[in-house]
């Protein structure tokens, strides 16, 4: 039973799954990983459709707000999409190709929820689950296969379980590799499993834009079709020597993902990846014109980051701002604190003065943000602290403490800085306000 | 077809489960529920929404 007028008919017998079996073997090969790649398809849009059905027969975009300057697509349906709208684009250009677009506001409290259950469903067949966002995950099933049957049957099963259980769809890949499995969930979509193997991936890879490629973006990519590298197999067949000349470590490691010598793991799911900065960014509902407009921002950003230091038991060294000006142009910059800090006043007056040695205010601001890193730990770890009396520290910290724990009872707007009553349409809450952003591969 | 809020009375037992006794319509009139024949989760695909079907 499909509901999406554009994806398949769909039934629960997973050999008429809509799929590409590539190769004889469904199973993992030479490597011996069998690598599932699962990205849940148009995920907010679909999440949307599914709770009205009144709008699923009709072209959908989830959009941020308008008002406060995040007016963008931030999914659209497959209706909509076959109309050319394009996630990224401003709500005013996608109902310019569109004009009969329904757009709808994000509710990421409901689609947090729907990614925890589809991980509860990935749980099931393995604790090596690593998130890649909010709508995507690896997992790795090398363990699985003698329980629950090859790497194609765990993907179909997965597949149709979502679909049941949760009413959305999702295209999965499944490889030997994590590069090589997204890059099969990329190939077909939606509702889909694709499996590239070792004995193929050339046949299948090779061809494919080199932009496909994770981590190549729109700069890289604009380089290597300058050194006549269009392809991935282009790319695995270059010289490493001229790819790390150009590129340094990185060619290394995009000639490997090319190559499919990817052998980085999938996290288990237990695991906490290492945290190596904490920041909060935001694009203001109006520019910012001048330092006071700065000023505010600062704090009410390191309000946050300093909150979600604290939380974590870390403190840190450097502060690293970065500012976005109102044609597009940035700049990040960064400077060391005298000593490790998780105070929001210390945090906020170094990016403050950090700023106001670097912008000259050519252009208007339209997004900042702040992050600290070089971190250590405050429970059990030793932080080298400074021989001077450092009463007035202890007391801030324990007053930002204090202001922790009332906010956590009482909200984030229960109390607040003085300073933002200048401009109340400059206060947010970044941390728990639309920020999602996927994780770095990296880690 | 629509979708309806209704109350419930649910017997929660020792083991964790969460059993549906007695549904209460919106003009009060009760019905009770005479057998649990499935519990699973599942979307709703006609009225909308993902959850526990009983």
């Amino acid at each position: 039973m499909s509901w999406d007028a554009n994806s398949p008919d769909n039934t629960d017998n997973a050999d008429n799954v809509n799929s590409i079996n590539i190769g004889d073997r469904h199973e993992g090969t030479g490597s011996g990983r069998v690598i599932l790649h699962s990205d849940l398809n148009n995920f907010y849009a679909s999440v949307e459709c599914l709770h009205h059905p009144e709008i699923r027969e009709k072209p959908v975009a989830v959009c941020g707000s308008q008002s406060t300057r995040h007016g963008i697509v931030l999914a659209k349906n497959y209706i909509a999409k076959k109309l050319g709208v394009k996630t990224g684009e401003a709500i005013w250009e996608a109902k310019l190709k569109c004009p009969g677009l329904v757009v709808v506001h994000p509710n990421y409290a409901l689609y947090l929820r729907f990614s925890a259950e589809a991980r509860r469903i990935y749980k099931e067949y393995t604790d090596n689950v690593e998130a890649f966002g909010i709508d995507e995950n690896w997992l790795d099933v090398t363990g699985s296969v003698k329980l629950f049957g090859s790497g194609f049957t765990i993907a179909c099963e997965i597949g149709e379980r979502i679909k049941k259980e949760l009413g959305i769809t999702a295209s999965v890949g499944i490889s030997y590799n994590k590069i090589f499995a997204k890059l099969a969930s990329d190939l077909r979509k939606p509702d889909a499993v694709t499996f590239i193997s070792e004995d193929n991936f050339k046949d299948i890879v090779y061809g494919l834009p080199v932009r496909d490629l994770m981590y190549v973006g729109h700069s890289t990519g604009y380089s290597l079709n300058r050194m006549g590298i269009f392809t991935i197999g282009d790319l695995a067949g270059a010289s490493l020597k001229l790819l790390t000349g150009k590129f340094g470590k990185w060619g290394e490691t995009i000639w490997m993902f090319a190559n499919g010598y990817d052998i980085t793991p999938v996290m288990k799911n237990d695991s906490e990846p290492v945290i190596k900065g904490v920041g909060n960014s935001l694009t203001t509902p109006r520019d910012l014109t001048c330092n006071e407009d700065v000023r505010i921002l600062f704090c009410v950003l390191a309000d946050s980051v300093a909150t979600r230091l604290r939380r974590h038991h870390f403190k840190g060294r450097t502060v690293q701002i970065y500012v976005r000006d109102s044609c597009l142009g940035f700049i990040d910059r960064q400077a060391k604190l005298g000593d490790f800090s998780n105070i929001s006043t210390e945090i906020a007056a170094k990016a403050y003065d950090i700023f106001r040695r670097n912008w000259d205010w050519s252009k208007n601001i339209r997004s900042i943000g702040v992050r600290v890193t070089d971190l250590a730990t405050t429970g059990g770890g030793f932080l080298q602290t400074t021989i001077f009396n450092d009463d007035a520290r202890i007391r801030l910290e324990m007053l930002e403490s204090s202001i922790d724990r009332i906010r956590e009872r009482f909200g984030n707007y229960s109390i607040q800085r003085g300073l933002l009553l200048i401009d109340q349409r400059l206060n947010a809450n970044p941390a728990e306000e639309n920020i999602i952003h996927p994780v770095s591969y990296f880690r | 077809m629509e979708k309806v809020y209704v109350d419930v009375i649910v017997k929660y037992t020792k083991e964790g489960q969460k059993l549906p006794l007695t549904v209460i319509w919106k003009d009060g009139r009760r019905f009770e529920v005479d057998r649990v024949l499935d519990i699973s989760r599942a979307a709703s695909l006609k009225v909308g929404g993902q959850g526990f079907r009983y």
